[in-house]
């Protein structure tokens, strides 16, 4: 099983240029915390569900998670129609601002979360760090972002193996209260961190072994290129961007005026 | 550089970690030529792995302990160049795979090192096709590393480190984790370098058998060089070696036992000298032997796991881990589950005690349906890891102990009761209030034995108990089983060691692409030489001479029962 998201697949989107994957990764987040109407942010959805997800063949990842999905977007609806401070009834408790605030979050939540999980899953760890080299990150900075995303999965899987060790030593999850499950985390959390520490020593050894810092310069096996491809994408993130900002300040400027 | 020059030269190297008291070397002197292929084994804690990691310079700029004393590699001093530096000249390439492949495809992983040394990008390009064909993973370049086996994985990380084009290649502990087969392609791959004259090699090895293409030996003991000579110098003495914690190699021993003076290493030799010698096997002890093995099956009880046609299969796998497997485990049996790096023994054996659910197929313990779930099923089977450190959480090797017991809600008497007795088992009495976290590796197995016997189970499945001990450890955990067996626990081994297998279990189950494969009296699977080869399982030495005698021993007291002179 593949301890990446990375998906080795060959789609026209797996090869792209890193530098245009996180410049569209970069304007559906803009875009999405910039627009305020549900319509736009549904528009938004729609575009990177259906389309990115299907030519870029990610959605086994998505899927992957749906339960994790569903369950955030779950809560943050009923968070907002809970505690919101609407003042338009519209059935039972619930008020017009607070449902629409609620479907803003969740289109929010989904658009940046799902364009995420695309670029994860057509981009290669080291393409994205020569990527963000390339936009003037320091290596260094850029190679601890990729080991982070190399040893979460990592460490889960060990987490995985410290549960089965200990359930079959009898140790029960399942009962009792909130406290007592806090309390049996104990003999989870000692090992894992434990076996966390040392794993984090041995790679920490082995890179400087491998000449991790021999030198500033760095020779790249990878070569980036931006072909014509890339700078259709590159223009349509700009356009997402700008047209995101545009239409969000003319709301706001709509409801600054109302004021 | 001409051949015979030296490489590296220690002088007088003391060292002690942060924290310890206790020097892990105590003053080591040697030189290295060019060319060489250096073996240095010993026993655990015998100062081996820091004594590599001095040659990069990972001891002291990393480790951060109390150093005394010079080493020299190309005339650099360690102390003045930090690893990254020395990379150019000292490649390393360490036990654990994970932490040395951390690329997304094996191609970008040989690529690390030259791209840290900033080389353009076609001479990069060079080095990984050069170095991939040279460890036989041609072909493998856009294959992400977790998808590789354990040899295959270790082959890369020396890939990785040939990158360098550095002079000196260091192996510290490489075949670990490896089944017998992936254990010899590494060394090959180590020997192939050295023969083509531009690498010096150093390789600490537990395991001697494949060291034997080494043209010199050190047995390094408590931070010391106790010997140094060449493999027939150093491995004859068999005495010595026991002594000091390293499994002699089965050739060696069988001509010490039989009083013949120690000529031959290899499995061929020593079958020439005992046929020079007059030694054959006496049919009337063979038969003895056999009717002795048939009577202890004989006394097995009642069937307690009985597996029908079982399937498993991972989510998002296309094909089953484990594949219509039957099997039936009597009471009192002592098995052993066989198999390759991968062919689906710690998935079968996980579903023993309800860690995974089969997909298809039956499992009944003790008559109980394994659908019960874990928790009812760990009354009867106690499971261990085979890596303590993935469940020692407590303070105290008492507690630490107590942990199941008390799960189980048992009276405090009867957890003390418990608790005691498990530990007079594993043999720490009197250590209960020690943290196991200060315990060697042998010791923390012990503590986690002991923790699952606590529990009194009537099955004890180990997965890989004696993976990462050096030989006095490994016996120690293995007479242990065998006492524990004696007294009536049915035990279930996970292990790819022949040597283990062929010493204490009573009959073999061999895994091989998630299927069972052969299934019998321990001598009769080690019989099938060629069959086991192909399965990346090489029997021990001890076991080919006997084949080749026609009769497999299992141990070398097994083979002085049957040899006679004529």
């Amino acid at each position: 099983m593949s301890k990446y998201l990375y998906l080795n697949r060959d789609t026209f989107f797996h090869r792209l240029d890193p530098r245009t994957k996180l410049l569209l990764t970069l304007a559906h987040f803009v875009a999405s915390a910039a627009l305020v109407e549900q319509l736009w942010l549904g528009a938004l959805v729609v575009v990177e569900t259906l389309v990115l997800t299907t030519v870029s063949k990610s959605w086994k990842n998505v899927y992957g998670i749906r339960a994790i999905l569903i369950s955030l977007w779950i809560m943050t609806l009923i968070s907002w129609l809970l505690f919101g401070e609407g003042t338009t009834p519209l059935f039972w408790i619930i008020k017009k601002e607070d449902l629409c605030q609620g479907v803003s979050s969740v289109f929010r939540s989904m658009s940046s979360i799902i364009i995420a999980i695309v670029l994860l899953s057509t981009t290669r760890n080291e393409e994205l760090v020569q990527g963000c080299v390339k936009f003037g990150l320091p290596y260094r900075g850029a190679f601890a972002f990729s080991s982070a995303l190399r040893m979460t999965p990592h460490l889960t899987g060990v987490a995985m193996t410290v549960v089965a060790a200990q359930k079959s030593r009898g140790l029960d999850l399942d009962s009792g209260g909130f406290w007592m499950k806090l309390k049996k985390t104990v003999p989870l959390v000692v090992p894992a961190i434990m076996l966390g520490l040392r794993s984090t020593d041995s790679v920490t050894m082995a890179t400087e072994a491998k000449g991790f810092g021999y030198s500033d310069k760095r020779g790249a096996y990878l070569q980036l290129k931006l072909t014509k491809l890339d700078w259709i994408f590159i223009v349509y993130s700009i356009l997402l961007s700008v047209s995101s900002i545009v239409i969000a300040a003319n709301d706001w400027f709509k409801v600054f005026n109302a004021l | 550089m001409e051949k015979n020059q030296e490489l590296i030269r220690i002088e007088d190297l003391h060292y002690s970690y942060p924290k310890s008291k206790k020097e892990a070397l105590k003053g080591i002197d040697v030189t290295i030529d060019k060319g060489e292929f250096v073996a240095v084994i010993g026993p655990s804690l015998a100062g081996k792995s820091t004594f590599c990691l001095s040659l990069n310079g990972l001891m002291p700029h990393d480790t951060k302990g109390k150093k005394s004393g010079k080493v020299y590699i190309k005339g650099l001093d360690t102390d003045e160049n930090k690893p990254s530096k020395l990379c150019s000249s000292v490649a390393m390439v360490f036990q654990d795979f994970e932490a040395q492949l951390f690329c997304t495809n094996a191609a970008l992983d040989v690529a690390f090192g030259p791209e840290n040394l900033g080389l353009p990008t076609e001479e990069i390009h060079k080095r990984v096709k050069e170095c991939m064909e040279t460890v036989g993973l041609a072909g493998f370049e856009m294959r992400e590393p977790s998808s590789l086996s354990g040899g295959e994985k270790q082959r890369l990380a020396i890939a990785s480190s040939l990158a360098f084009h550095a002079d000196i290649l260091v192996l510290d502990e490489p075949t670990t984790d490896l089944d017998p087969v992936g254990k010899a392609m590494v060394i090959d791959v180590a020997d192939k370098l050295r023969s083509q004259g531009d690498f010096t090699i150093i390789c600490v090895e537990h395991e001697i058998e494949e060291m034997m293409k080494a043209n010199r030996i050190l047995l390094m003991v408590d931070g010391k060089i106790h010997l140094s000579g060449t493999p027939l110098e150093v491995l004859s003495q068999t005495d010595l070696l026991k002594e000091k914690g390293v499994m002699p190699l089965g050739t060696c021993e069988l001509q010490n036992a039989l009083g013949l003076n120690t000529k031959a290493l290899e499995v061929d030799d020593c079958v020439e000298v005992l046929r020079k010698e007059g030694y054959k096997v006496d049919p009337e002890k063979h038969q003895q032997v056999l009717e002795k093995e048939k009577k202890r099956q004989e006394s097995y009880g009642e069937p307690v796991v009985v597996a029908k046609n079982v399937c498993f299969r991972y989510p998002d796998t296309k094909r089953n881990a484990v594949d219509d497997v039957s099997f039936t485990i009597r009471e009192g049996e002592f098995v052993a589950i066989m198999g390759q790096n991968g062919s689906g023994k710690t998935t079968l054996a996980k579903q023993l005690n309800g860690l995974l659910k089969k997909t298809s197929g039956s499992i009944e313990i003790y008559g109980q349906n394994v659908e019960t779930g874990i928790y009812n099923l760990s009354r009867y089977i106690g499971y261990v890891f085979q890596n303590p450190d993935h469940q020692i959480f407590a303070e105290t090797i008492w507690d630490e102990v107590s942990f199941g017991p008390k799960n189980y809600k048992m009276p405090e008497e009867a957890i003390k009761r418990s608790v005691a007795e498990a530990l007079k088992a594993v043999d720490m009495e009197g250590r209960e209030q020690e943290d196991p976290f200060s315990l060697t590796k042998g010791e923390r197995q012990r503590v986690a034995i002991a923790s699952v016997l606590a529990m009194h189970p009537k099955i004890l499945i180990l997965d890989e108990p004696t993976t990462g001990l050096d030989y006095k450890e490994q016996c120690s955990v293995m007479e242990l089983l065998k006492t524990l067996n004696e007294n009536g626990c049915t035990v279930i081994i996970i292990t790819h060691t022949m040597w283990v297998v062929s010493q204490y279990a009573h009959r073999a189950i061999v895994m091989n692409d998630a299927k069972i494969v052969l299934e019998g009296s321990v001598r009769d699977v080690y019989s099938n030489e060629k069959e086991l080869t192909q399965m990346h399982l090489k029997p021990p030495q001890i076991t080919q001479i006997g084949n080749r005698m026609g009769h497999p021993f299992i141990s070398v007291q097994d083979a002085c029962e049957v040899l006679v002179k004529e």
